[in-house]
Order: C-alpha cells, then sequence, then structure tokens
C-alpha cells in the first residue's frame, strides 16, 4: 500500500519546482520565492546598500524570473540564476544613481539583527566578516559580492560596472586578501 | 588601501609563484583539473583553507542577514503572486464536443496540465514536475502522449508509484476531457527527503 | 449597450449558479470572439458583468470564462454553462443567431 502524503511541495526540489513554474503553477512559485526571496534580498542589499531599494529590486527580480522560467536549462541551479537576475536589476539602478547622484549617496548596509542572544561564536564570525566587508573601499566591496555571492564571472563585472578587466582583478584580489586577514585573526 | 598585498595568511611569498586571484579560480573549478603544483603547497594548502572558509562564511552571513521577516516577506511575496496570476500560461485551448456547431467549448492545456499535478502530487509523497501533452490536442481525436517527471519521497517503492501515479492521471484526463490519451508516461528525476531543500544544499 | 451590459450581468449571474462552477473570469482577451465586432463590446468594464457579449449585424457572441470544480466533470459543467446561456437567450428572444464559447481556464 502506498501512503498519501499531500503539501510536500515545499520540501520539492528547486528543479522540480523550476519545472512547474514555467508550465505556469504559480504555487510553486510561491515555494521559490520563499525559499530565496530573503537571500536574494540580503544580496541586493549588500550590493545596493539600501533597504528599501533591495525590496523593489528582488521584486523586479522575480517578476522577471517568472517570465524567463522556462530558459533555465534542465539541471541549473536555480538559486544562481535567480542571483544573477538581481545582480542586474541593482546594477540597473546603480547605473541609473549614477547619473543622478554623487558617490556619498550610498549608504553603509544596515547590519544584520544582532540580538545578545545571537552572539555566539558562529554569529561573531559572520559579524566580523560583515563589518569587514563594509570596510572594504565600495568598488571592492561592489566586486567582491557580485563575485562570491552572485557569481558573477570577471568579464561581468568589468562590463557591469564599466571597469577595465585588471581592474577587476586587482579590486578582488585585495577583497580577497583583506578578508581573508581579518577572518583568520578570527581564529 | 595599499596596491601592495599586506603580509597575513595570504602572504605571496609563501604561495610557491601562484596569487590569490589563481588560487580562487582553482577553487571555482572545483581543484578540477588537479593542480599538483598547488596541491604540493604548503603554503597554498593554507591560502586555499582560508579562502574556502572565507567563501562557507560568507554564505553562513547572508543566510544569517536574510533570516526571513514572515510578515514583511508575505507582503511583498503577495504583491508578486498577484502580480503574476493575471497571466498564468494557459496554453492552447483543447476542445470538448457539443452538438450544437453554434455552440464551442474548450478547456485549457495549462488548466490540464494542473489538473495533471494534482493527480499525481501527494501519491506516496510524490510531487509532479514537468508536464507535457505531446501531440496536437487541438484537434479532437489525435493520439496524445502524457510526460511527466517527478520527485519521489525518499525510500519509497518507485515502480509502484509511478504505477498509481499514471492511474490516477488517466482517470482524471478521461474524467475531464475528451482527449485519445495513448499513453501517461512518469520519469522518476528526483529524490526528496522531507525539508531536504533548503538554500544550504544548493552550495 | 446597456442592454448588453444587463445581459452580461444576468448571465454572469447564472453562470456562476451552475453546478460546478466556482469562480467567472473576466473575459479580458476574448480574442476571436471580439475581434469580430469591436463594436458594442461589453466585458469588464462591470464586476459583475464577466461574460462577455459582442454584438454585430449578423451575430451576438457569448463568450464566458470559468474555473470549474474538479470534483465536477469538466464537459459535464461545460455543456452545462452553454445550456443555461442557450436557453436564457431563448427566453428573451434574439434577431440575431448566438454563438456561444464557453472556457475552462482553471480546475481545482
Amino acid at each position: 500500500m502506498i501512503p498519501d502524503r499531500h503539501g510536500g511541495l515545499s520540501d520539492a526540489p528547486d528543479g522540480i519546482l523550476a519545472a512547474r513554474v514555467a508550465d505556469g503553477d504559480v504555487a510553486a512559485f510561491g515555494v521559490i520565492t520563499r525559499r530565496y526571496g530573503p537571500l536574494m534580498r540580503a544580496y541586493a542589499v549588500r550590493l545596493l546598500g539600501s533597504d528599501i531599494e533591495s525590496d523593489d529590486v528582488v521584486q523586479e527580480a522575480f517578476l522577471l524570473a517568472w517570465n524567463r522560467m522556462s530558459e533555465l536549462a534542465d539541471g541549473a541551479s536555480v538559486r544562481a540564476w535567480l542571483m544573477r537576475i538581481v545582480t542586474n536589476k541593482a546594477i540597473d539602478r546603480i547605473r541609473v544613481r549614477k547619473q543622478h547622484a554623487d558617490i556619498s549617496d550610498w549608504d553603509a548596509p544596515t547590519p544584520a539583527n544582532e540580538s545578545p542572544a545571537h552572539i555566539v561564536e558562529v554569529r561573531m564570525q559572520f559579524s566580523a566578516l560583515s563589518s569587514a566587508v563594509r570596510k572594504l573601499p565600495e568598488t571592492q566591496q561592489r566586486c567582491w559580492v557580485m563575485r562570491e555571492i552572485g557569481g558573477s564571472s570577471y568579464s561581468e563585472i568589468s562590463e557591469q560596472l564599466e571597469l577595465p578587466l585588471s581592474t577587476v582583478r586587482g579590486q578582488l584580489a585585495r577583497a580577497r586578501q583583506t578578508l581573508v586577514d581579518e577572518m583568520e585573526a578570527w581564529r | 588601501m595599499t596596491d601592495s598585498l599586506d603580509p597575513g595568511a595570504l602572504d605571496s611569498e609563501d604561495l610557491d609563484g601562484h596569487s590569490i586571484d589563481e588560487l580562487s579560480d582553482y577553487l571555482d573549478s572545483g581543484r578540477s583539473p588537479r593542480n599538483p603544483d598547488i596541491e604540493n603547497s604548503p603554503g597554498c594548502q593554507i591560502a586555499l583553507a582560508a579562502l574556502t572558509r572565507l567563501r562557507a562564511t560568507t554564505w553562513a552571513m547572508l543566510e544569517a542577514e536574510a533570516e526571513s521577516d514572515p510578515e514583511r516577506d508575505n507582503v511583498w511575496i503577495t504583491r508578486v503572486l498577484d502580480n503574476i496570476k493575471r497571466e498564468a500560461r494557459a496554453g492552447r485551448d483543447i476542445p470538448i464536443s457539443h452538438p450544437d456547431p453554434t455552440v464551442e467549448l474548450t478547456v485549457t492545456e495549462g488548466s490540464v496540465r494542473g489538473l495533471i499535478r494534482a493527480a499525481g502530487d501527494g501519491t506516496g509523497g510524490a510531487i509532479i514536475g514537468k508536464c507535457v501533452l505531446d501531440g496536437d490536442v487541438t484537434v479532437p481525436g489525435e493520439p496524445i502522449e502524457v510526460n511527466v517527471t517527478a520527485s519521489v519521497a525518499w525510500g519509497e517503492n518507485l515502480q509502484a508509484i509511478a504505477a498509481l501515479m499514471r492511474a490516477r492521471i488517466l482517470d482524471d484526463l478521461r474524467l475531464h476531457t475528451e482527449l485519445n490519451i495513448l499513453s501517461v508516461n512518469v520519469m522518476i528525476q528526483d529524490i526528496h527527503t522531507r525539508h531536504s531543500a533548503t538554500t544550504k544544499d544548493v552550495q | 449597450m446597456s442592454i448588453d451590459l444587463d445581459l452580461s450581468r444576468e448571465l454572469t449571474r447564472l453562470v456562476q449558479e451552475t453546478e460546478g462552477v466556482t469562480d467567472v473570469y473576466a473575459a479580458g482577451s476574448l480574442g476571436t470572439v471580439i475581434s469580430l465586432s469591436a463594436v458594442n463590446a461589453v466585458s469588464d468594464s462591470a464586476d459583475d458583468a464577466k461574460v462577455a457579449v459582442a454584438r454585430s449585424t449578423e451575430r451576438v457572441d457569448i463568450h464566458a470564462n470559468i474555473c470549474v470544480n474538479s470534483s465536477h466533470s469538466v464537459p459535464v459543467t461545460l455543456r452545462a454553462v452553454s445550456d443555461v446561456i442557450a436557453t436564457y437567450l431563448n427566453t428573451v428572444g434574439s434577431a440575431e443567431p448566438a454563438f456561444i464559447s464557453v472556457k475552462a481556464s482553471r480546475i481545482e
């Protein structure tokens, strides 16, 4: 006898959900938005340094994702794909901002919620990394966040931030050096 | 920021001629193909370990920052879903017969796919993935093949589940459509465990 | 125009009450039905007038877009809806021949 168990959509693997979304299943898309929305927003906040704009970016990203889900190749990582869309949407905003305002417009990202109960060692490591990332110069920070979280290639970063490839490499090398040093000091 | 790299865990002198850049790329490639030069250098090993830890901490940090705020999430998720429902994929129009030629009855392909998903979901904890109606569904009587993929709960009898799923899908298609179903093919694509699909296991 | 709006309202009510129908959707994109006669088309202009009525000199087109309860057979429900519409059109009487199309856009 095979038992029936319903309500399992929230446990479904990404690939299955993506296939359903491509077929028009709104419920499956809801599961994906819940699964990755908060992560995408955290990434957008890191890229944009703005909490309000990041909400808009994530919403725009999901609307695009809904329309394009069928283009996602079988077996590809849904998360990486979504992060890439967030990158593009966030970069659009950064470009617009560049035209309208000077660099001082960039606010430092809000620190993660840090209640005393949460301060355990692992957490302190995040905080250490978090503040180390925040202390990086803006371009280094953006390059690093796009590379390590957004999964962008060197040439994509170069194109999107309108920087020479060699600069991107240099910025990334410096960011990595600084962050590793800071993190190792914690060990 | 200075142009020269600060001495530290990734002191370039210890990297036996390799750069951080190179080591990061090597890590990105999953350390494949294996580079014996890097693998045999103690300095590189230390640097690789440090970069790996940095990467793991980065994602852990992001996940901590992403700790969901259910109320706030509900607001924008609802907004997103409301916006997309309006243009849900209807697909082709599948005819339903009527003796009067001035009456035209149809059921959309999208709603039939929803029907198939609902019929197959839950069979032994299975979840339907992709669902394709192969053949010209717009022409009455055309032979149609139904192809679905599914993810099945860990530890279940795959053959039995696939058979039961086929039967259920076929029953529902017969009740709700006039399609000439040649076969229903179930391809088990994944095995899932409860709560297996979190952001962590995509890492 | 207002006659067709009233007709649409009445048909929407009747379709909604048909067994197996859980919802009636506004026939927003009518495609061929509306393009036959862009004149006098009544559709999503009112919340309670969701069944589209499109009239030309030689015919009247009625289009209903519905959601069917999965415990009811879709073909049976579609036929019941078209019958309800045809019966009503017969009782009110119409000079032009009527063409009825009913679509199930969702089964739940």
